[in-house]
């Protein structure tokens, strides 16, 4: 179990969390469901350490993050970016084949389609050895098409990984495919969790019982 | 591609244009002064101009010209880029900094040729003097690059703990490295405008600022107007090539 304890966090004279408490079972994907705005990717930030917190995380994991834009580096091929966090080019060569990239490792960033540029920010998360990956909206400026291609690219992989995973969003069929157990946040605090049955599947039609208690407790105020 | 292609031509054309503009103020302006001593003609300039080129004086001013001018941009590009990066990382520094290139920007290029011939003389004086003009401007060039590194970048390199080796040699300099080298092609291009005022200035002899005011003072007008041209062209080419080298770049990573 991952546990933040007694978190505040303030930007300026902005409270985004007081002594805000949230447990995360290890081995499971987490979603925080809440509005723009709500402290979702402070959230994660907090998990990642690139923002200063008073409170505690523990234990504190080395973290992969895929973020809401791919945040590859221009300059580097494919195979460069992937190399900034692992070296073993045939484990990368492997898991670009996975990610549906085969034979792109030559490529720039910018010869890559935005699905594409996403897919090696999934091998990046990958590839890294870390304990805890952090979601940050991955798919939302995909279209539904590739939404659904890209979530289940995702659950696919980390089925054979079985990483633990934290992913923030505001969009209810994402939470609803991607994750074993749904915190909804709202003013700092979380105001509803859910845990729905089974595995996560990347089906729109899956889980649909749980989607008017998600959306209404996402609106009532 | 097509679209590039086409638009390369275009702006080669609309350069065509501007240099026929040019041509028509030119022969406009000889019309109306009717003095060869103002505004020679086109005719002799061309001729003064290619009879530049069977001159062995011309090669070794141009030579030593053009050398001066690439010795000074080196010297202060390696200085902004060391600065730049001390700015960087130590915002007092920076501060301090940013009030001595204000006055280094102000600082009148005529004053200080004639202080620094007191102090050295005329060969090394106009040296000096490009690199202190180019020096401002390098140096912001510099921290606006290093501002511009993407903060998205850095982030993610913090996370996925990129050694400082691999950030500073992956991210950062290729970053700025491409933001700087835009720039060069201008900055040497005014380089060589400032050294030839500074030589023609410092009397410096076996340069290109010195066969003008040779040129200016037995009135040789056609000669002196093939110098400026001259000027010019090296001027033109450095902003060429350094868009030339920024465009082969730009497509080997997929940039056009």
């Amino acid at each position: 179990m991952i546990e933040l304890k007694n978190i505040t966090k303030k930007y300026g004279g902005v409270t985004v969390y007081e002594n805000f408490d949230f447990a995360i079972e290890e081995g499971k994907i987490t979603c925080i469901l809440g509005e723009s705005g709500s402290g979702k990717t402070t959230l994660l930030n907090m998990l990642a350490g690139l923002t200063p917190y008073s409170g505690t995380i523990s234990p504190s994991l080395t973290c992969s993050y895929i973020f809401q834009q791919p945040r590859l580096v221009p300059s580097l091929t494919v195979m460069g970016n992937l190399s900034l966090v692992c070296k073993d080019r045939a484990a990368i060569r492997s898991m670009l084949a996975r990610v549906g990239l085969e034979g792109r490792e030559n490529s720039y960033p910018r010869r890559l389609s935005g699905g594409q540029a996403q897919r090696v920010a999934i091998a990046r998360a990958f590839l890294y050895p870390s304990r805890l990956m952090l979601l940050d909206e991955p798919f939302s400026s995909l279209d539904l098409a590739l939404k659904i291609k890209m979530a289940q690219l995702f659950l696919d992989i980390r089925r054979s990984d079985g990483r633990t995973a934290v992913f923030v969003t505001h969009d209810v069929d994402e939470a609803l495919m991607l994750a074993n157990d749904i915190a909804i946040l709202r003013g700092g605090r979380v105001v509803r969790r859910l845990s729905p049955e089974g595995e996560p599947v990347a089906d729109l039609f899956a889980r649909q019982a749980l989607r008017g208690e998600l959306i209404s407790a996402l609106i009532s105020e | 591609m097509k679209n590039f292609k086409r638009a390369t031509l275009l702006n080669i054309a609309w350069a065509a244009v501007a240099i026929v503009i040019i041509f028509i103020v030119w022969l406009i302006a000889y019309a109306c002064v009717k003095n060869d001593y103002v505004v020679p003609d086109i005719g002799s300039t061309f001729a003064a101009f290619a009879e530049l080129f069977t001159q062995s004086s011309f090669y070794s001013a141009f030579g030593n010209t053009f050398l001066r001018t690439l010795i000074s941009f080196a010297v202060s590009f390696v200085l902004a880029a060391a600065l730049a990066s001390v700015s960087a990382v130590c915002r007092p520094f920076r501060t301090v900094f940013a009030f001595i290139i204000s006055i280094l920007r102000t600082l009148p290029t005529m004053a200080i040729t004639l202080m620094l011939l007191i102090w050295t003389n005329p060969r090394v004086a106009p040296a000096i003097v490009t690199a202190l003009v180019l020096f401002p401007m390098v140096y912001s060039q510099f921290v606006a690059a290093i501002d511009g590194v993407d903060p998205g970048l850095l982030q993610m390199a913090q996370v996925y703990r990129v050694s400082p080796r691999e950030k500073l040699t992956k991210i950062i300099l290729p970053s700025v490295g491409s933001e700087v080298g835009a720039q060069i092609g201008a900055g040497l291009s005014l380089g060589i405008k400032i050294m030839v005022s500074a030589e023609v200035l410092s009397y410096t002899l076996n340069s290109l600022g010195g066969i003008m005011q040779q040129a200016r003072l037995y009135a040789e007008m056609p000669r002196f107007a093939a110098l400026t041209i001259v000027c010019i062209i090296t001027g033109l080419v450095f902003e060429l090539l350094t868009y030339c080298l920024n465009m082969a770049f730009s497509r080997r990573r997929g940039g056009r």
